[in-house]
C-alpha cells in the first residue's frame, strides 16, 4: 500500500468522514464540508472529483446513480468497509498530528 | 479485439459518467445561487466559474485509469518541453552529456556490430563453418595459420564426407606475388586492366546460399579442367567497369589474352568468406585426375554447411577418420603439428579481433553509464529544487503515479534530444575512426549509420533515460515535503552511490587505457632491425601475359637493375622479392635447413625460416647491420660457390657458439650447397607480436638451371628499396620514368618504410587511443558529477554552514567539512574501481605486450590522476562554502 500523502490525505479524510455519516453526492459533500467547518474549509471542485474517483478505484467508496430529493440525477458515494477502516486509521494519525502541532504551537 | 472494444467503451463510459456528474454538480450549485437571490444566468455562470476548467477535471479523474496512459502522453510531453525551456542551462548540460555518451556508444556499436553481431550475408549463415588442417608453425604468416587443405584432400573429402550438408572450397585470388603465370587476371580487351579473380568450386555459391542477380552459377561441368572458361562478375565491378550493362550475361571478355564468357552477376551484398576483394569469380577447375592423392595439388580453403540442427562438435567428430587419413599422408616430421580445425565462419573471419571489439564496446558502455549517472544527478538536483512545485501539484490532486510518469517523460524527451545529437556525433566519430585506421580494423570501411544502428541508438537512449529517470522519479516527492517532516540537508544516498560508481568506472577505464597505451609504446619501441628513415619502397608487379615465365620476369628485373645502377639519385638501392615489416615473405620449415656434415636432429617442423632473394645493396639500403663476415658483393652473383647470409638468430640456432662463417648449408637434402659468408642483425617481420624469426638471404644471380630459377628469381613481383634523402615524390617520378621506359603498362606502388612500420601497430594504436579517449571522457564526466553533487550539497547546507561560520568555524574547517563528505564516497569508488580494474586487466591480458596485467605503476597512476581531478572538482564548491556570508545565509527565507 502506498503511504498516504498528507495534504491529499486531508481531503480524503474529510470526504471519508462526511460519507461515514450517510451516502452523498459530490456537491453534497462539498456543501457539508463548507457548512460543518463554518465556512473555514472550502473544497475546490477541481480536486474533489478526482479524489472521489480515486477513492472509488481504491474501493474505499462505491458509487451509484440515484435521484435526489428534488428529482435530479446524481452520483451517490457510499463508504465501503475498507473505507471505514481507512477512515479510522487516517483519523487516528490526523488526531496525533494535530495534537503534536497544537502543543508545539502553544509552546512556541 | 474484444478487449480493445471493451477498453474503448469503458473509457467513454467513464467520461460520460463524469460529465453527467459534473453537470449535475453545476446545476445544484446554480440552484443554490438562485436561492440566495442571484439572477438565473448569473447563477449558472458563477457555478461554472467556480468549477474552473472541467476538461482538467476530466483528465485528472481519468488519469487514474491505467488504460488512458497513452492518451495523456501528449500532455506530459508538452509539460516536459515547457519545463526544459524554462531551465535552458540544465537542459543543455543534460542533452550534451547524453549526446556524447550515446554518440560514442553508437559509433563504436556501428563498428563492432559488423564484427560481432550482424548476420553474415549468406543464407542461414550460422550453419557455415570453415574446415581444414591447422599447422602450428611459429613465425609463419597469419594467412598461412588459417586452416587449409590440399586440393587432393578436398577432392577426396568432397566425395566421402557425410558430416556436412555440403562442402566447398575456394582456391584464393589471383596473386600477383605468386610466380604462377596462370594466376593472372588481366583484362586484355580494348581497355586493359589488372583485375582480381577469385577461384571457387561449382558448389561454392550453393553452399553459401547465394544466387546471382543476373545469369546463373557455373555448373559442375564448367568447373572441370579444360572446360570452356566462364566467370561471374562482382556487383561492384559490374556497376563500375561494365557500367551496369544489363546485357552482360553471355558477353565474352578477354582475360590474359583468352576469351572468357560472363555467365552471371553476383548480388551487391555478396562478399568472399575471407573478405578478400575480387572482380571476377571463376571456376577453380582442378585437374582432378592428376590431383588424386591426399597431398597433391595446391592449397585451398574449405567451407561447409552444417546439416539443419547439426553442430560443430558433432561434425568435427565425424570428420576425424578422414582427417587421420590426411595426417598419415603428411611427412612424418609434420604429423604431430597438424590438427583438425572446424569453426564457425564468423570465428574464422574475426580471429583475434573478437576480444578487442568487446573491449571497445565494453569501454564505451561504461562511458555511457557515466553519462547517464551524471544526468541522473542533474535530475535529482533539479527534483529537489522543484520540491515546492511538485508539492503544490500533488496537493492539487496529482497522483504519485502521474508525477513519476511525468518525470519519466521528461527523461525520455532528454533522451530523444540526446540521441539526435548522439547520431550526429556518432557519424563524425565514425569518420574520425576511418581517418585514423582505415586499414587494419576489420570491416571499418563498411561501417556506417544505418537503420539498425539508429535502432540501437534509440534503444540506448530510451534505456538510459529510464535508467537515469527512474531514480529521481521514485523519490516520493510530495509526501515528505509538504508535511514538514523533511530532514533538512538529507544525505541523498543515491547521489553518493552514483558518485562512487562513477569513480569506480573511471578507475577501470583509466587503468585499462594505461595498459593499452603502455602496450602501444612497447610495440613502437620494438627494435625493427632496420633503419627506416629515408627508405622508400617501390613495388613493381609484372603482367602475366607479357611475363609468363621466370625467364621473362628476370629479364625485366635485370634491365631495371642496370638502369638503376646508372642513376645517380639511386646510389644505395636493392631489388628483392620481399621486404620486412608486413608483406608476406617466402619461408621454409626449419627442418629443411641442414648444415653439411650434420644429420637433421629436428623433430617436427621446427617453425618457419624466412628467406629473401636480394641484390647486393640490400643490407645498406635497409640499414641492417652486418655483424660478422661481409654482405653480398658483385662477385657472389657469378662465383661458382653459392653464398648465403644468415641472420643472428638462424646462425645461433644452427651453429650455437661455433663460428658460422665458411660453413655450408643445404636445403631439404637436395640441390647445391651454400657457403655462409656473413651474419646480419635480426629484422622484425609480421606480426609484430611475434618474436624475431630465423631468416636467411640469397643473392640474386643468373641461374644456371631452371630448377634454381625459383630459388634465385623474384616471380612477377619485386620491391625496389632506395635509401635517399630526396623526397618520396621526386623518387617516385624518377622511378616511374625508368619503369615506363622499360614497359609503360607496369604499375608501381610507393610506400616509405616508416609508414609500413607504422601500419604494423594500427590496431593496437586504434584500441589504445580509443580507450584513452573514453577514459578521458569518463574522467571529465566523473569530475563534473562530483562537482555538481558537492555544489548541491553546499547549497543545501548553506544555512548550517552559515551558522558554523557565525559560531567561529575557520575556513579550513568548512572546507574539510565538504571534502570529508567527498572523501568517503570517492574512497569507496576507488576501492571498487581497483577490484574492477584487476578483473578488466585479466580480461584483456592477451591484448597486452611487455606489460604485466597487474602493473602497479599504471594502477597507481590511474588512481593518482583520478584523485587529482577529483580534488580539483571538489575544491571549487568547498571553497565556495568557506566564503559563505553567515548573515546572508541566515537571512535567506
Amino acid at each position: 500500500m502506498r503511504p498516504p500523502n498528507t495534504l491529499q490525505g486531508t481531503l480524503d479524510l474529510l470526504v471519508l468522514k462526511i460519507l461515514a455519516r450517510e451516502p452523498n453526492h459530490g456537491f453534497g459533500i462539498a456543501l457539508q464540508i463548507q457548512n460543518i467547518s463554518d465556512g473555514l474549509l472550502n473544497v475546490e471542485e477541481g480536486s474533489l472529483y478526482p479524489a472521489l474517483h480515486r477513492l472509488a478505484r481504491e474501493r474505499l467508496v462505491s458509487a451509484s446513480w440515484k435521484t435526489t430529493d428534488n428529482g435530479r440525477r446524481a452520483r451517490y458515494y457510499k463508504l465501503t468497509s475498507a473505507g471505514m477502516k481507512r477512515l479510522a486509521e487516517v483519523q487516528e494519525s490526523w488526531t496525533t498530528l494535530a495534537k503534536g502541532v497544537e502543543k508545539i504551537l502553544r509552546f512556541a | 479485439m474484444n478487449k480493445l472494444l471493451h477498453w474503448l467503451f469503458r473509457q467513454s463510459r467513464v467520461d460520460e459518467e463524469l460529465s453527467q456528474e459534473l453537470q449535475s454538480h453545476i446545476e445544484m450549485r446554480a440552484e443554490l445561487n438562485r436561492e440566495s437571490g442571484m439572477p438565473a444566468d448569473e447563477a449558472l455562470r458563477a457555478a461554472r466559474r467556480r468549477f474552473g476548467n472541467t476538461t482538467r477535471i476530466h483528465e485528472d479523474a481519468r488519469s487514474y485509469d491505467v488504460n488512458v496512459f497513452i492518451e495523456t502522453i501528449g500532455q506530459d510531453l508538452q509539460y516536459a518541453f515547457r519545463g526544459l525551456r524554462k531551465h535552458p542551462i540544465f537542459a543543455f548540460a543534460a542533452v550534451i552529456t547524453l549526446a556524447l555518451g550515446i554518440g560514442a556508444t553508437t559509433a563504436v556499436f556501428s563498428v563492432v556490430d559488423l564484427i560481432l553481431f550482424r548476420d553474415l550475408p549468406y543464407k542461414n549463415s550460422d550453419r557455415l563453418v570453415s574446415i581444414g588442417a591447422e599447422v602450428d608453425v611459429p613465425g609463419a604468416y597469419l594467412g598461412s595459420r588459417q586452416e587449409f587443405l590440399f586440393a587432393g584432400t578436398y577432392l577426396r573429402w568432397r566425395k566421402q564426407q557425410t558430416a556436412f550438408e555440403s562442402i566447398t572450397s575456394w582456391a584464393g585470388t589471383s596473386d600477383p606475388f605468386g610466380g604462377d603465370a596462370t594466376d593472372g587476371c588481366d583484362l586484355t580487351d580494348n581497355e586493359p586492366a589488372r583485375l582480381t579473380c577469385a577461384f571457387v568450386a561449382a558448389s561454392f555459391l550453393p553452399t553459401f546460399g547465394v544466387e546471382p542477380v543476373f545469369g546463373h552459377n557455373f555448373s559442375a561441368k564448367e568447373d572441370l579442367d579444360g572446360a570452356a572458361a566462364v566467370a561471374l562478375v562482382s556487383y561492384k565491378t559490374w556497376a563500375g567497369r561494365f557500367a551496369g550493362d544489363p546485357t552482360i550475361v553471355g558477353r565474352s571478355i578477354s582475360l590474359n589474352g583468352k576469351p572468357v564468357q560472363i555467365i552471371g552477376v553476383l548480388p551487391k551484398e555478396f562478399e568472399l568468406p575471407t573478405l578478400d576483394e575480387f572482380d571476377l569469380l571463376r571456376p577453380q577447375a582442378f585437374p582432378e585426375a592428376r590431383w588424386n592423392t591426399l597431398d597433391s595439388g595446391r592449397q585451398v580453403w574449405a567451407f561447409a554447411r552444417l546439416k539443419p540442427r547439426g553442430n560443430l562438435a558433432q561434425a568435427k567428430l565425424e570428420m576425424q577418420p578422414l582427417f587421420s587419413e590426411f595426417v598419415q599422408a603428411a611427412p612424418p616430421n609434420f604429423r604431430k603439428d597438424i590438427k583438425l580445425t572446424v569453426r564457425s565462419l564468423r570465428d574464422r573471419q574475426i580471429g583475434d579481433a573478437r576480444l578487442a571489439s568487446w573491449v571497445l564496446f565494453g569501454a564505451v558502455l561504461l562511458v555511457l553509464l557515466l553519462a547517464s549517472a551524471n544526468v541522473a544527478n542533474l535530475l535529482l538536483t533539479r527534483a529537489v529544487s522543484r520540491q515546492d512545485e511538485v508539492a503544490v501539484r500533488s496537493a492539487l490532486g496529482a497522483s504519485r503515479v502521474r508525477l513519476i510518469r511525468q518525470s519519466l517523460t521528461e527523461s525520455l524527451v532528454l533522451g530523444m534530444f540526446g540521441s539526435v545529437g548522439g547520431c550526429a556525433i556518432a557519424n563524425a566519430a565514425l569518420h574520425l575512426f576511418r581517418a585514423v585506421a582505415s586499414e587494419g580494423i576489420l570491416r571499418l570501411n563498411d561501417a556506417h549509420i544505418d537503420m539498425r544502428v539508429l535502432g540501437f541508438a534509440l534503444f540506448v537512449s530510451v534505456g538510459s533515460a529510464i535508467l537515469f529517470g527512474i531514480v529521481p522519479a521514485m523519490r516520493s516527492p510530495a509526501s515528505e515535503h509538504m508535511s514538514g517532516w523533511r530532514v533538512v540537508g538529507s544525505r541523498r544516498p543515491i547521489t553518493n552511490l552514483l558518485i562512487a560508481c562513477q569513480i569506480a568506472i573511471c578507475i577501470v577505464l583509466l587503468s585499462g587505457a594505461g595498459l593499452l597505451l603502455r602496450t602501444l609504446s612497447n610495440l613502437q619501441r620494438i627494435p625493427l632491425g632496420v633503419d627506416a628513415d629515408n627508405v622508400t619502397l617501390f613495388t613493381v608487379v609484372l603482367g602475366p601475359q607479357r611475363y609468363p615465365g621466370l625467364r621473362e620476369q628476370n629479364g625485366f628485373f635485370d634491365q631495371l637493375e642496370q638502369r638503376l645502377l646508372g642513376a645517380s639519385w639511386a646510389s644505395v638501392f636493392s631489388i628483392s622479392d620481399s621486404v620486412p615489416l608486413g608483406a608476406a615473405a617466402r619461408s621454409n620449415p626449419m627442418s629443411f635447413v641442414q648444415v653439411e656434415g650434420q644429420s637433421t636432429l629436428m623433430d617436427g617442423i621446427g617453425g618457419a625460416v624466412v628467406n629473401r632473394v636480394v641484390t647486393p645493396g640490400y643490407f645498406s639500403a635497409m640499414g641492417i647491420p652486418v655483424i660478422a663476415g661481409r654482405p653480398f658483393q658483385k662477385r657472389d652473383r657469378v662465383s661458382a660457390q653459392n653464398a648465403i647470409v644468415l641472420n643472428q638468430m638462424l646462425a645461433r640456432s644452427l651453429f650455437g657458439l661455433q663460428e658460422p662463417l665458411g660453413k655450408r648449408i643445404r636445403f631439404g637434402g637436395r640441390g647445391p650447397t651454400y657457403e655462409v659468408i656473413g651474419v646480419v642483425g635480426n629484422v622484425r617481420n609480421r606480426p609484430i607480436f611475434d618474436d624475431n624469426r630465423p631468416e636467411y638471404y640469397l643473392v640474386r644471380r643468373p641461374p644456371p638451371d631452371p630448377a634454381a630459377l625459383q630459388r634465385h628469381g623474384y616471380g612477377r613481383a619485386a620491391t625496389v628499396t632506395i635509401r635517399s634523402t630526396l623526397p618520396a615524390a621526386r623518387l617516385r617520378e624518377q622511378l616511374r620514368a625508368i619503369v615506363a621506359s622499360l614497359d609503360p603498362s607496369i604499375p608501381v606502388t610507393v610506400e616509405t618504410l616508416n609508414s609500413r612500420a607504422e601500419r604494423l601497430t594500427t590496431r593496437p594504436r586504434f584500441n589504445a587511443w580509443l580507450v584513452t579517449a573514453f577514459a578521458a571522457a569518463g574522467l571529465l564526466l566523473a569530475a563534473v558529477g562530483l562537482y555538481g553533487v558537492l555544489s548541491f550539497l553546499v547549497t543545501q547546507r548553506t544555512k548550517e554552514i552559515g551558522v558554523r561560520i557565525a559560531l567561529g568555524a575557520r575556513n579550513w574547517q568548512v572546507i574539510r567539512l565538504v571534502l570529508a563528505h567527498a572523501t568517503v564516497w570517492v574512497s569507496i569508488g576507488v576501492i571498487t574501481g581497483l577490484a574492477g580494474s584487476v578483473a578488466a586487466a585479466h580480461g584483456i591480458e592477451s591484448m597486452l605486450y611487455g606489460v604485466s596485467e597487474y602493473d602497479l605503476n599504471i594502477t597507481s597512476l590511474a588512481v593518482g590522476v583520478l584523485l587529482i581531478v577529483a580534488c580539483l572538482a571538489a575544491m571549487i564548491p568547498s571553497w565556495r562554502a568557506s566564503r559563505i556570508d553567515p548573515l546572508q545565509a541566515l537571512r535567506h527565507d
